[in-house]
């Protein structure tokens, strides 16, 4: 097996798969997952050595994309547009999953970095089982509008928080008998140093802008203006998802006509993302599996609960209605993509650790994927707004 | 010599107003090949809009899909135009204010062309609507009238 022959595979195979898959409602990153697990080392072995030792690096692309593209939800519009009970909701349901997560897993006697790293994985939500949900009973309506801006933002806030936690753990594991202050600082200084360099960036990008023209050119400099972006992060140390994150948002608050630098990322971006969907289910090591059930059913709950608790804050706060405060968080059930990048992304800076935490995920990720959806339909319906 | 948008733009103008229902404005281009820019514009002839065909697809999208734009990671469907299902009524209730694209690309009549140009490269539009110093509409300029003036400099016709 060579890479490029892998790259093949995984492609053709990985479109067949959704094919197939999507016959029984099953969304497309659910495929590749599991086509992953069955070409990967465990089962069939057709994926090339050198491929999967560069999965750190294709996940990386592909959540420098993800998060690049979020940063296009942070400008006034937007938050104008969604709402105050949006806003807090999907705020604190990701931190209530971060706080109790983390906590439960303290007392499993996990080192303190891995319980914030992995109590940061729980924030993610897929929205891909809602949307598909939405699209087949035509559902529509207050709570449906709400529970889609809840998901749009949380994978927001959840790279915040992963991106964050990530920084406080690589801190907490090296600094951890230097003081606490030192771990605060060499943390703080990799949030403040990706803002700083996602500033610059977009800077000079905003002088150069209005010379780009075609549509090629347009997709040279922003796939260029990413990767450097995330290159430098790298470099100096610096978050990196947090650094092109606030590209994106800079981008969308600064310069002129920006839609279409997303548009013809977006435009190109899937083949990279069902690589390393992929990879993901590649990595999955199987006999981990069977000894990660205490962990992983921990896991399971508990980060729905965080959610729930952090729903009935957030509706507290804003006086939400009732259907929204009992059933909302029937639509966050989901996990997929955005959770599997920031396992691998651990897997690879923690490795003592990361193996556990990525097949923990990535088996709760296929459990949620499976019964995610059925819940999705039940909220939809307790709500009144299935036609 | 500078060629300006007032020397070459299209004064003739179809324009809607905000109230204008989805079964006039369709109704109203039955009769073309494609449908234009339609400029929205006030009682005081001020544009305030656009209506494009692409915003008359939005129609055939999935509920709010504007919220999901942003959204890594989903499976983006097209609209789906032949399975389809919407009440006649809709005809009457939706109107241009709903459809029109708020956000837009205007060009000043005393634009030069190379600069209108410009804009339509980098934004990837080939047809924007004229407006005065007041912001009043006096027609549109497309990438057809820049042609058509290149065409007359060089005496082709």
């Amino acid at each position: 097996m060579n890479i490029l022959l892998s790259l093949g595979l995984i492609l053709i195979i990985g479109l067949i798969a959704t094919k197939i898959l999507k016959k029984i409602k099953l969304p497309a990153i659910t495929a590749y997952l599991l086509l992953g697990i069955f070409i990967g080392p465990f089962l069939l072995n057709l994926i090339a050595d050198d491929l999967l030792k560069a999965s750190g690096l294709i996940s990386n692309v592909a959540l420098s994309f993800i998060a690049f593209g979020m940063g296009q939800n942070f400008s006034k519009d937007t938050f104008k547009r969604l709402g105050k009970v949006v806003l807090w909701v999907s705020i604190l349901e990701a931190i209530g999953a971060w706080l109790l997560v983390s906590f439960a897993l303290l007392f499993l006697k996990l080192p303190i970095y891995i319980c914030i790293v992995f109590g940061a994985i729980a924030t993610a939500s897929a929205p891909a089982a809602l949307m598909m949900i939405i699209r087949q009973y035509r559902a529509k309506g207050e709570f449906t509008e709400t529970l889609m801006g809840v998901v749009a933002l949380d994978d927001a806030w959840g790279l915040i928080i992963f991106s964050v936690s990530i920084a406080l753990a690589r801190a907490l594991y090296l600094h951890i008998d230097t003081g606490i202050i030192r771990v605060v600082f060499s943390s703080l200084i990799e949030i403040i140093g990706a803002f700083l360099l996602a500033g610059a960036v977009g800077f000079v990008f905003n002088k150069i802008a209005s010379r780009v023209q075609t549509q090629v050119d347009t997709l040279v400099i922003i796939l260029g203006v990413i990767f450097f972006t995330a290159g430098m992060a790298k470099l100096l140390g610096l978050s990196l998802l947090l650094a092109c994150m606030f590209l994106g948002i800079v981008v969308v608050n600064i310069i002129e006509s920006n839609s279409r630098y997303f548009e013809s990322l977006r435009s190109v971006d899937w083949p990279i993302y069902q690589i390393f969907f992929v990879l993901s289910g590649a990595n999955l090591e199987l006999p981990i599996l069977l000894k990660i059930g205490l962990i992983g059913t921990i896991y399971l709950f508990v980060r729905v609960a965080g959610k729930y608790i952090g729903t009935l804050i957030g509706c507290m706060i804003t006086k939400a209605g009732s259907f929204i405060r009992k059933y909302l968080i029937l639509g966050l059930l989901p996990q997929a993509g955005i959770a599997l990048g920031m396992a691998l992304i651990v897997k690879d800076e923690f490795p003592d650790y990361g193996n556990m935490i990525f097949t923990a995920i990535a088996a709760t990720t296929v459990i949620y994927e499976l019964v995610g959806p059925v819940f999705v339909r039940i909220g939809l319906e307790r709500a009144g707004e299935l036609t | 010599m500078a060629v300006f948008v007032k020397d070459i733009l299209s004064r003739n103008v179809i324009s809607v107003h905000r109230a204008t229902t989805l079964k006039q404005l369709v109704q109203m281009f039955s009769k073309f090949h494609t449908f234009p820019l339609v400029p929205v514009v006030d009682e005081q002839t001020h544009l305030v809009g656009t209506v494009l065909f692409e915003n008359i697809l939005d129609i055939f999208k999935p509920y709010r899909h504007e919220i999901l734009k942003s959204i890594p990671l989903i499976d983006r469907q097209e609209a789906d135009i032949l399975s389809f299902d919407i009440d006649p009524t809709m005809g009457e209730l939706l109107v241009v204010d709903d459809l029109m694209a708020k956000k837009f690309i205007a060009v000043k009549i005393t634009d030069t062309l190379e600069h209108v140009y410009e804009i339509m490269r980098v934004n990837n539009k080939d047809v924007f609507p004229v407006v005065d110093d007041h912001n009043q509409l006096v027609g549109i300029i497309g990438l057809f009238d820049i042609v058509m003036s290149m065409f007359k400099e060089k005496g082709i016709v």
